[in-house]
Formats: structure tokens, C-alpha cells, sequence
């Protein structure tokens, strides 16, 4: 055994593990050899010394953190604890979540402009309500009367609507010596009404429900003819071209009827009318231009007749003279609201020879699909 | 006489297994006190472990309760096929040295101020007590000696360094040691050779 052998034995011999000729012989070698000696020795200080770092006790209070950790939940129990609470903790705090949220969405939609105009648009551009639509109209009878005077052809006749067809047990009578009825319906360029016939203005106090809506067209209507650049060659009735289904719920409005009628006495038409209309239980609006003759002869009323009214208005117009008119109308009120001006009756222009009187179209061309521009 | 010492020690170890047993079925019950006893009996081995393989109190006191907190949360799944204390031990002996693998690939603040103190400057200890030159002869107070044997052995590697600790210190059989750490018996008694060698010739200079 040499040198090599015995150092590599030091760690069998430290712990107990050589028996017999093996420890003998090994104990034989460090008894002659100095150096292994010296490397034994080494080797058991160095061992010592390890030992002699003993152990080491934590702190104070170490076991009791211990447990006081071990009882705290890991924090997936905590947040499964949290989110698996009971209802009747959760749902309120839910629900409060769920009402910020609609706060926040609604406040981020009234302060982006954008988000807005996208949702508004297509209502603007694909169903303009019947409200909507009659305060367009309006609108650009007033602004249309430069138009109007330059030629552009407004109207076509009244014709009842469908839902006001004439009483059947008040036949129409045929047009008197006189009372040229026109039933072509077109206005003639410069000697239609004028526009403050057509939409008075907006009347002083006691302000009824026909003044409030009238200030109230005024007031919208220059936004509705920004947004609407679309001319308006016709006028016919609003309730016509709109679909009840496409009606935002709203309160409904008295309809409007804006007429005009040539007759040859105006006097004596505006009594008529007048006369007719409180007899058939309606009222006269109380307007300066009421009854009063304008500087041009025409006389301006402004009535407020139940619906019922509306044929038999329509009979005694036609029966006074030629009659236009318009109607804003939604169907659902018990009263119309008639401005009515009535004009004194033009010369008849001499008709053709080689056309029919004007009186009796022909039956295969209905005056309200003609052209103006045709004539 | 030698069988009857090994008898009584047989007992104590029976003794002691059906204790920790109770304790183990109190604790997973839910018995804080149960496992808090567990701790107080077996906190000195598991922060000794943890403190002569890190070097330092405060971080060995933070492993001792990682390794108590894991036990605990394990403790369901102890089939009591051995003892409490050989199972605690492989998961102490175990968490250690992963700690100390993590810790060799992603270097600590702490371990790169150590590297840095020890390239610029030599160890403190080593600076005091060490005269470089032959033939000094210096007498190291045991404080001194105590923390520069724990300095030479943070030098060793992790696994000479556990397999020290394990015989050396805590007084583990090398079959103990076989079973903590994997090891065949051969495997221990060679390991556990070289690096009693290495820490002897790692001290040579001080003697």
C-alpha cells in the first residue's frame, strides 16, 4: 500500500468503515510515512472543523410564521375564493360594475361627435319621419318662392286623399259660369300665392298649438334644408310618401293644408269660407293677415276645421273657384289647420284649337304625371 | 450491548415516527398547532441544511419556510412508506440545491456583488486571517475559523457541498445520503471522499 493508496482511504478510515488486514496495514504505513501523516492530520482538522459548525436555529417565532403562512391561502384560492363568492355578494358588485360601465359607454358617446353621427345617419338619410318631412317641405316652400318666381312650377291640384275622399253624399257639383277650375292643378309662374300666403308668419300671442308648431317649423327649418339639398319640384302630401313603419313614435300633429284658390269674387269667397267654417264647427286662427285683403286683392285665412270638414271643405273650394293646395298631413288628428288664399281669378288664356279645353284633360294622361316644363 | 443500544434506538425512531404520523394526520386536518409542532421539532436540521448550503441567514430562514410550506402543502400526499424525517429531508436537501441551480443560471444581485468583492478584493476572512506568505503562523480566533470554513465551502460545488453538510454536520448514514440525494452507497462514500479532500486542501493555507 503507498502513499496514494492510504490518502485515498482517509475518508473509510475517518468514518470506521476499515476492518482487518486493510486497517492494519494502513495504520502500518501512516506510523512510517511523515507526509501522510501530516495529510491525516489535514484531513481531521478539516473534518473537525466542519463538524464543529454544528447547527443553527432560526429566529425566535420562526415555527409560529410558519404556520401563520401555511394558514394564509396561496393566492389562486384567493382569487378562485373571490370569484366563486356567494351570489348574494357578487351580484351587487356585478350589477355596480355593469351600471359604471353603461355610464361610461354613454358619456363616451355623447362626447365622441363621430360615434354619434354614425349612429344617426342612416335614420337621417333612409326614413326622414313624417315630422321630418313636412317641416322640409315647409321649409322650401318658404325658400323656394325666389324658385318659384323664376319659374320653377310648385303644386299639382288637390287631390283628396285616400282617406279623404269625398263624401259621397256630398256630390260635386259641376264648375259654375265663372269658376274655372283647372284641373290640371299647375300654378301658373308669377301668379301663384306668395310666400307669406303660404306660411304666415308666426302669429302673435295668445300663441296657440298651430302657432307652436308653426315657430316651431321656422325654428328647425334652416337645419333640415342644410342637411337636405334636394329640390323640390311637387308638392304633395307627406303622409303619402311615408311608411307608417318607418314613423318614430311622436306625438302627432294637427295636419296642414296650405290652399290656394282663384275665385272671381274674392270678398265674397272669403265670406263663404269663413262662414262654412265656423258653421261646420271650426275656428279662425286670430292672425294679422286673417280676413284682410293684401295689396294685390288676395285675402289670407287661416282655419282650424275638424277632419271630417276636410271633404266638404274641398266641395265648396272647388265649387268657389280653382283650387291648389297642399297637404302636410299625418293621419292620426281630429283637426286640420287650412291656410287658405284665395286670389283673384286671372284672365283665362285662349285655348288652343287644336287641343282640348282645359277643363276636360284627356283621360289617358293624368295631369299629376306630366311634366311642368312640358307646357 | 451494542444490540441493545441499536434496540433502544430502534424505539426512539418508532417512538418519533408514530408522533410525527398523529402530527401529520392533525395538520392535514386542518390543526395549525399539530404542524406548528412539526416545525419546532425539525426547523434546526432544515435551517442548518439551508443555511450551510447558502451562506446566509436571512435567505436560508426565507428556504426554511419555502421548504415547510411545501411540505405542508404536500402533506397529503405522504403515504408514510418512510419516515416523516427522511422525506422532509430529501424535500429540503432537494428544494436547496434547485435553488442553487437556478441561482448558478441566473446570477443574484447578492452572488454578483460576492463574485465582484472577491475578484477585486480578496475574502474578508481570507484577508484577515490568511497570510499568503509561507510560514506564517496565525492563530484564528474560532469565530474567524467558524466563518471561514463556511466560506471555503460555498466554494465547493453544490453537490460536495450537500453531501458535506449531510455527513459532516447533520451526521447522516451514507445510506441516509444515498437515499436524499439518488445516490448509490459507492457513489456517496467516493463523492463524500473527494470532497472532504477538496475542503482539506481548500483549508491547507490556514493551518
Amino acid at each position: 500500500m503507498d502513499c496514494h493508496d492510504v490518502t485515498n482511504r482517509f475518508s473509510d478510515l475517518r468514518d470506521g468503515h476499515l476492518r482487518g488486514e486493510e486497517l492494519v496495514e494502513l495504520e502500518r504505513h501512516l506510523a512510517t510515512c511523515l507526509a501522510c501523516r501530516q495529510e491525516w492530520v489535514e484531513f481531521q482538522k478539516a473534518i473537525d472543523a466542519l463538524r464543529d459548525l454544528g447547527a443553527v436555529e432560526p429566529d425566535p417565532g420562526f415555527a409560529a410564521r410558519v404556520r401563520a403562512i401555511t394558514e394564509t391561502p396561496p393566492w389562486h384560492r384567493r382569487w378562485a375564493r373571490w370569484l366563486f363568492m356567494p351570489w348574494h355578494i357578487k351580484l351587487p358588485l356585478e350589477a355596480v360594475a355593469l351600471v359604471l360601465l353603461a355610464i361610461g359607454a354613454v358619456f363616451i358617446y355623447r362626447r365622441t361627435p363621430e360615434m354619434r353621427q354614425v349612429v344617426e345617419q342612416p335614420v337621417v338619410r333612409q326614413a326622414p319621419t313624417p315630422m321630418e318631412s313636412d317641416r322640409r317641405d315647409a321649409t322650401r316652400i318658404k325658400g323656394s318662392v325666389a324658385r318659384e318666381e323664376q319659374g320653377v312650377k310648385l303644386g299639382r291640384p288637390v287631390a283628396p286623399p285616400p282617406t279623404r275622399a269625398l263624401d259621397p253624399s256630398v256630390s260635386q257639383p259641376p264648375p259654375q259660369a265663372g269658376a274655372d277650375v283647372e284641373q290640371s292643378g299647375r300654378l301658373i309662374p308669377g301668379q301663384g300665392p306668395s310666400p307669406e300666403m303660404i306660411l304666415p308668419a308666426a302669429p302673435s300671442p295668445p300663441m296657440g298649438r298651430v302657432a307652436r308648431a308653426r315657430r316651431e317649423l321656422d325654428d328647425l327649418a334652416p337645419t333640415f334644408s342644410r342637411q337636405e339639398g334636394r329640390p323640390i319640384e311637387r308638392l304633395e302630401s307627406g303622409a303619402s310618401r311615408e311608411s307608417p313603419a318607418q314613423a318614430p313614435a311622436q306625438p302627432a300633429p294637427t295636419p296642414f293644408r296650405i290652399m290656394s284658390l282663384w275665385a272671381p269674387d274674392v270678398a265674397a269667397a272669403a265670406e263663404r269660407v269663413r262662414g262654412w267654417a265656423l258653421q261646420a264647427g271650426g275656428r279662425l286662427l286670430d292672425t294679422p293677415a286673417t280676413g284682410e285683403s293684401t295689396p294685390s286683392g288676395q285675402r289670407i285665412l287661416s282655419l282650424i276645421i275638424p277632419v271630417q270638414a276636410v271633404p266638404r271643405l274641398d266641395a265648396l273650394l272647388a265649387e268657389l273657384g280653382q283650387v291648389f293646395g297642399k297637404e302636410l298631413a299625418v293621419p292620426t288628428s281630429n283637426e286640420v289647420v287650412v291656410s287658405l288664399t284665395i286670389s283673384p281669378k286671372p284672365p283665362p288664356p285662349p285655348p288652343p284649337r287644336d287641343q282640348p279645353p282645359r277643363d276636360q284633360p284627356p283621360d289617358d294622361q293624368p295631369p299629376d304625371d306630366q311634366p311642368p316644363d312640358d307646357q | 450491548m451494542t444490540e441493545g443500544t441499536s434496540a433502544t434506538a430502534q424505539t426512539q425512531a418508532a417512538r418519533h415516527q408514530d408522533a410525527d404520523l398523529a402530527a401529520i394526520e392533525r395538520a392535514s386536518a386542518g390543526d395549525g398547532s399539530a404542524f406548528e409542532a412539526l416545525v419546532r421539532k425539525y426547523q434546526s436540521w432544515v435551517f442548518t441544511l439551508a443555511h450551510r448550503m447558502l451562506g446566509d441567514r436571512a435567505e436560508a430562514e426565507d428556504m426554511a419556510q419555502e421548504i415547510f410550506l411545501k411540505v405542508y402543502r404536500a402533506l397529503p400526499q405522504f403515504e408514510g412508506k418512510s419516515t416523516f424525517s427522511t422525506w422532509l429531508y430529501t424535500i429540503a436537501t432537494n428544494h436547496c440545491l434547485n435553488h442553487l441551480e437556478s441561482r448558478r443560471r441566473r446570477p443574484r444581485l447578492q452572488e454578483m456583488i460576492r463574485s465582484a468583492r472577491t475578484e477585486g478584493n480578496p475574502d474578508p476572512v481570507e484577508d484577515r486571517v490568511a497570510d499568503p506568505a509561507p510560514g506564517a503562523d496565525r492563530v484564528l480566533e474560532q469565530a474567524d475559523l467558524r466563518r471561514l470554513i463556511q466560506e471555503q465551502l460555498l466554494r465547493l460545488t453544490p453537490e460536495h457541498r450537500a453531501i458535506l453538510v449531510l455527513r459532516d454536520i447533520q451526521g447522516l448514514a451514507y445510506e441516509e445520503i444515498g437515499g436524499l440525494l439518488g445516490l448509490e452507497p459507492g457513489t456517496v462514500r467516493s463523492r463524500l471522499h473527494r470532497a472532504r479532500t477538496e475542503l482539506k486542501e481548500r483549508l491547507k493555507p490556514y493551518r
